[in-house]
């Protein structure tokens, strides 16, 4: 943690409001894309992105200053996240004995890829792809689920997921294998997807 | 060594996370194993996607949305300091 960010979190345990903003506005799309991968919905994912950061705010005091404020947002994010899951769980399971009419489940989602230079047909393509991916990703089990998501889109190295998780190095390894190879077999039904678009998966 | 044991290495490998020693170990066994070669392919084929998920823009309203309720639990805890 640099200077500024010790300033602000002493600022922010004194209930600054703004120091908490700035200590957290560069993690603000972070969170809320950690948090799209375990709702799937824009609303929920925000919602609960925001919940995390309160929860940030609250317990800004119980930050210790030998970690950092991106492993310490990311594991309340994780921890928020599987919280509403269960929440939602639990509403949709009364929902269902009140009112299955309408269908839906919510967990349908429309993905948004930003404007680029591919043609219609390849943007269809890689947005279909794309919501494969996040669909299969979202359906592995939680641990998997988890690890993926911090290591292949968020980037984060073996040292950091170590922390956030509170696993070993070696945990890290072994966990992040199993999660690809699952996701590479459950992957391995949509061929024809990924095949026009010059894959290597047979 | 089994093929089990270089598909250990795969995920690893991919990473960057295995020593000089490992790595060529590996690179050595899937010139002779197509299995392990597909397998490391496959894997790479899929991280490889993963990398590149669009991230979702930010909603409009959300900083505002966060400001306002952080103001709010701030205004509660302090009240409350004050009271007691
Ligand atoms: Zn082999």
């Amino acid at each position: 943690m640099d200077l500024d960010e010790e300033k602000l979190v002493e600022r922010a345990c004194n209930g600054d409001v703004e120091a908490f903003e700035q200590l957290i506005e560069p993690y603000h799309s972070m969170v809320y894309n950690l948090a799209f991968h375990y709702l799937k919905e824009y609303h929920d994912a925000s919602e609960a992105a925001q919940e995390a950061f309160l929860r940030a705010f609250k317990a800004v005091k119980t930050f210790k200053k030998n970690s950092t404020i991106k492993t310490w947002l990311y594991r309340i994010t994780i921890n928020t996240c599987l919280d509403t899951i269960k929440k939602k769980k639990n509403e949709k399971r009364l929902i269902y004995i009140n009112e299955a009419k309408d269908g839906s489940d919510g967990s349908e989602i429309e993905l948004q890829i930003p404007s680029s230079d591919l043609k219609p047909d390849q943007i269809l393509e890689q947005k279909a792809i794309q919501k494969v991916i996040r669909d299969e990703i979202s359906k592995l089990p939680k641990d998997s689920k988890t690890i993926l998501i911090l290591r292949d889109f968020n980037d984060l190295s073996y040292e950091e997921i170590a922390k956030i998780l509170n696993i070993s190095l070696g945990t890290v390894k072994s966990r992040l294998s199993r999660a690809r190879n699952s996701l590479k077999d459950n992957l391995l039904k949509y061929r024809e997807l990924f095949n026009t678009n010059g894959s290597q998966i047979k | 060594m089994y093929c089990e044991n270089y598909r250990e290495m795969i995920s690893p490998y991919i990473d960057g996370m295995l020593t000089e020693n490992e790595r060529a170990i590996l690179e050595k066994h899937v010139l002779d194993c197509d299995e392990c070669k597909n397998e490391l392919e496959e894997i790479k084929f899929v991280t490889e996607h993963c990398h590149q998920l669009e991230k979702m823009p930010l909603p409009v309203d959300f900083k505002e949305q966060l400001h306002s309720k952080l103001v709010n639990i701030e205004g509660i805890r302090h009240n409350s300091r004050n009271s007691s």
